[in-house]
């Protein structure tokens, strides 16, 4: 099935994507941000908070942004 | 879809009509990320030449506030890198449909609480809760959305961010309200590529979390004005409160210190602080403490210049010890004038013995 996927991780990134039928969220987010903790992101499947086992659909709009971010100052 | 807030539909018209000029406008130059790409890295190496040299200087209190500059440094190079690589996109993202814009507004509702939508000035925000970083409460912030900017081009300036509650921005500069935040603008750091993408493809709500990831963390690395030195810099000598910009380091101890309680070494160039400093006991010039040089026959410490040598016994004595006409240190002088004394006493004769 086709999803977009939205990582606003690094350089962000934003495609659809083709995942199994079934695949779930914490799936997906195991296999795109390999290492990285799920506490550590804002999900969101269609906008709206999700719990981890629920399954994708054809179509799905699923969103990841780290919720702590290094900023930066620019140097003088 | 739930009902439309008054002032939504415009706003999402608003917000798609910059989009759409943008997508319109030619696309800038790559010539700019590149130059800047080219400034960072002169100034990664040059500050990794300073670090070899304070290593071979053996300047270690030196070499380590160099080092910690590094990571900062080399984030700097990062960003500018990926920067140039997001110009170098080929495909410029089409403006979404309306009904994006306005699910967009609602997402941003749900999370952040209410929109404000200033017609006047043209911008929409929403408030942050109060962010607290290392037990330095900041208050909340206004993320403010400059919706004309987007036509612009200007990702990077879209968002201005203004601190909610008075009296909470850095003592040591009051334009900075927040570590990564000054005169309104916060440098995103790592989140500036995606932030910037975010805001090209029409995605608000990514964009504003974005934001609010980077003011809810700290980088001590790269602020404007660390935690540390929120309430101000003070000289660990005078205790005068300064700007972090006239702020110098002793060389040899590390302290913090304003530019008049240091000195810098007629020598080496070595900067010490009042207490780490030496100071010649004659000429009274100022010389790093290693190369002064305690008087052999006194407590007096001086600089290789005022030293000299007694032409009796060797010693090395401060020049205000030796006699000028004997060249002699004052032990030599006082046991030179008991000799004198005896022979007056009892003059030798011929023939006799001492």
């Amino acid at each position: 099935m086709r999803v977009l996927f939205i990582n606003n991780d690094g350089g962000g990134f934003a495609d659809h994507i083709e995942v199994p039928d079934g695949t779930t969220v914490a799936v997906l987010f195991a296999q795109r941000l390999p290492g990285r903790k799920p506490a550590d992101y804002l999900i969101r499947v269609n906008r709206q908070p999700v719990e981890a086992e629920q399954a994708l659909r054809d179509g799905d709009r699923i969103s990841m942004t780290p919720s702590k971010i290094e900023g930066a100052a620019r140097a003088a | 879809m739930p009902p439309l807030k008054p002032g939504w539909l415009r706003l999402a018209r608003r917000l798609q009509a910059a989009h759409e000029q943008r997508v319109a406008a030619p696309r800038r130059p790559l010539r700019d990320p590149w130059m800047e790409a080219s400034t960072r890295f002169d100034q990664l190496t040059a500050l990794r030449r300073q670090i070899g040299k304070a290593e071979a200087r053996g300047w270690r209190l030196a070499m380590l506030r160099l080092c910690q500059r590094l990571p900062g440094s080399i984030r700097a190079v990062e960003l500018v890198l990926n920067n140039a690589k997001q110009q170098c996109q080929p495909v410029v993202p089409q403006p979404p449909p309306l009904r994006e814009w306005l699910a967009e507004l609602h997402q941003v509702e749900d999370d952040f609480g209410a929109i404000t939508i200033d017609a006047a000035r043209l911008f929409l925000a929403v408030a942050t809760d109060p962010i607290v970083l290392e037990k330095t409460s900041l208050g909340a912030f206004s993320l403010r959305l400059h919706w004309p900017r987007i036509a612009d081009g200007r990702e990077a300036d879209c968002f201005e961010i203004v601190a909610l509650d008075e009296g909470r921005a850095s003592a040591a500069n009051p334009n900075v309200p927040h570590p990564h935040v000054r005169d309104g603008h916060l440098c995103a750091g790592d989140a500036t590529a995606a932030m910037q993408r975010a805001i090209g493809e029409g995605r608000l709500f990514d964009a504003f979390a974005l934001i609010r990831s980077v003011l809810e963390n700290y980088n001590p690395h790269s602020a404007f004005v660390t935690l540390a030195d929120w309430l101000g810099f003070s000289c660990d000598s005078c205790g005068c409160r300064l700007d972090p910009d006239d702020r110098c380091a002793c060389d040899r101890c590390g302290r913090d210190v304003c530019g008049e309680c240091t000195s810098r070494c007629e020598c080496c160039g070595v900067c010490e602080c009042e207490t780490c400093q030496g100071r010649c006991g004659v000429c009274e010039a100022h010389w790093c403490a290693r190369r002064l040089v305690a008087s052999a026959r006194s407590s007096l410490r001086c600089c290789p210049n005022c030293l000299r040598t007694c032409s009796a016994c060797g010693a090395e004595v401060a020049s205000s010890e030796l006699d000028e006409g004997a060249k002699q240190c004052e032990d030599c002088r006082a046991a030179t004038g008991a000799e004198d004394d005896i022979h007056e006493t009892h003059p030798m004769h011929e023939g006799e013995d001492e």
